[in-house]
């Protein structure tokens, strides 16, 4: 672990071995400076040993738990070992690291203290799994450096300190339940469940009895008391995904809670106090819904005390790069792979797609990538072959205005037959050596 | 006359801004301190605290990107990754009114 010149025999095995393991590994001396570090803890850290010793461990970890509880210092005060405590580091790109720590003392042959060493493990890639188990998603989740995104950054934490209701609207895939997670997970009912309906997927039928329960004998089937979403989420925040598909009736009882503070769970015959809060989506503009009358505007001003409006992904082409580089470590993390990234040609490609699936698409085709590519950098024969049919690719043949309707009927057919060129050269009417011909005009072969 | 506000960890720059509870607020005029101050910082309302004292200048350790995002649109303006004794890298914040390449101390080590 360090290269000290003369070490011995026992020393140069030890550091071996110590560079050989998954786990970092680093001492100290009793002033806190680091005496060695090893190559993972190079790799977690981010900083090269040569940088390190010397150094305050403080300074070169950063952890959450340096300045106040750090658990060196209480292993040299009490003796005793840590094990396992969970922190985070702080690395030098801003990046924060999910670590598991244990340390000891160390001693010389008289017994008194020389130092500590302190092992830590690399957990992110079980944050990230319990991340989306638990969904405990926070701002540092959402990734953008797009104008309109960072505007609504600075606002969010203004926003989720309230207790006004919000308004979430954005199209399908550009992350509605993220920020309305992140308001959650930042306001003060953090530690409150956060519960999400989805309101288009319910039966008319059942929604009600979902979103306030029901009581014993309510009707035939109700054998027990079923708490509602509203029960399950007291204290903490109800998600209401594609609010604007509630039916009118279900509209007025939502208008209620929220004017009134309480609702009655089916066959009840009184009504419960309620502090939920309501976090609104929709992927259709809801005041055009009011205007034409299949959405009640008493309660769009009750929702519609906050309004957030979340961009296409086509209207924030510049985050691309940035979500792709998210999204190929996170799914790195979680299929425990070592992809490097998308050549650029993908990346090109990505700039011209126009996404209608919006972020939750742009992952989705990662993810279908990941499983495609063995290793090394991610290319155009890894993605979706309807992908790469749907981008207009600037062809140098299609100059004329004929050659781009044929290109483009040619695409068009290619997608809606899923590529199987004898199904496309039926519909186009031609021989598939014909088709072959004409695929290699257009470059799309 | 300048406030400069340094996150403090002992005598050290404080690693990571989002865990110091301490700074030093300092008064400058003319390249002379006026008055100096140790303070207890509060995370959450850091932003707000520290502009109710007026700072003009932060020097701090590491910054996570909610802290980054916490003090965008602030008209403080921020030296971060800094490393080092704090007396330091104040005499040179002083003496060169630097940018933060050529504050004290040294910048972060990665």
């Amino acid at each position: 672990m360090s290269d000290t010149p003369g070490k011995t025999v026992p020393t140069i095995h030890a550091n071996t071995i110590l560079d050989s393991i998954a786990d970092g590994v680093f001492t100290v001396d009793t002033a806190m400076r680091i005496t060695s570090f090893n190559r993972a803890a190079e790799r977690i850290t981010g900083v090269p040993r040569g940088s390190a010793v010397g150094q305050f461990c403080f300074e070169v970890l950063r952890a959450n738990i340096c300045e106040r509880t750090c658990a060196l210092k209480c292993s040299f005060e009490t003796g005793e070992e840590t094990i396992g405590k969970q922190v985070n580091i702080l690395r030098g790109d801003g990046k924060q690291i999910p670590i598991s720590i244990s340390t000891a003392v160390l001693h010389d042959d008289s017994g008194a203290i020389v130092g500590g060493v302190e092992s830590f493990r690399d957990l992110s890639a079980l944050e990230e799994l319990r991340k989306e188990i638990a969904g405990r998603y926070t701002f540092h989740d959402i990734v953008s450096k797009n104008h309109a995104m960072r505007k609504l950054f600075d606002i969010l934490p203004y926003i989720a300190e309230s207790e006004s209701s919000v308004l979430i609207q954005g199209p399908s895939g550009s992350g509605k339940e993220l920020f309305a997670r992140a308001i959650h997970n930042l306001s003060p009912r953090a530690q409150g469940p956060f519960v999400a309906v989805n309101c288009g997927a319910l039966p008319d039928a059942l929604l009600e009895s979902e979103l306030f329960g029901y009581v014993q004998g309510a009707f035939t089937d109700a054998r027990r008391d079923k708490p509602g979403r509203f029960a399950l989420a007291e204290g903490g925040s109800l998600f209401l995904d594609e609010v604007d598909s509630l039916p009118r009736a279900t509209q007025v009882k939502l208008l209620r809670v929220l004017q009134e503070r309480e609702y009655t769970p089916l066959g009840a015959s009184a009504a419960v106090r309620t502090s939920v809060r309501v976090i609104a989506a929709s992927k259709e503009d809801v005041s055009k819904l009011v205007e034409s009358g299949s959405f009640r505007d008493d309660l769009y001003f009750r929702l519609n005390v906050v309004k957030l409006l979340l961009p296409p992904l086509s209207d924030r082409r510049d985050d691309i790069p940035l979500l792709v580089a998210r999204f190929v470590e996170k799914l790195n993390l979680k299929m425990d792979r070592d992809i490097a990234g998308v050549s650029e040609e993908v990346l090109e490609l990505f700039m011209r797609y126009p996404f209608p699936g919006n972020v939750r698409e742009l992952e989705n085709v990662l993810e279908h990538a990941f499983i495609m590519c063995r290793g090394g950098l991610i290319s155009l024969a890894h993605l979706p072959g309807e992908m790469t049919m749907r981008v207009e690719a600037p062809h140098p043949l299609s100059s004329s205005p004929l050659d781009a309707l044929e290109r483009q009927a040619l695409v068009d057919a290619l997608i809606r037959h899923k590529g199987v060129k004898i199904h496309v050269a039926k519909a186009l009417g031609i021989h598939r050596s014909s088709l072959w011909r004409m695929m290699k005009k257009h470059g799309l072969l | 006359m300048t406030t400069i506000a340094i996150t403090t960890f002992g005598n050290r720059v404080s690693a990571r801004l989002d865990c110091a509870d301490c700074f030093l607020l300092v008064k400058v005029h003319d390249g002379k301190v006026l008055t100096r101050t140790s303070m207890h910082l509060d995370p959450r309302g850091g932003r707000q605290v520290l502009e109710g004292l007026g700072v003009r200048v932060l020097i701090c350790g590491g910054l996570t990107e909610q802290c980054v995002r916490m003090l965008r649109g602030s008209r403080i303006r921020v030296i971060p990754w800094v490393q080092g004794d704090v007396e330091e890298v104040l005499t040179q914040f002083i003496a060169l009114h630097a940018s933060a390449g050529a504050v004290a101390g040294k910048e972060g080590t990665s």
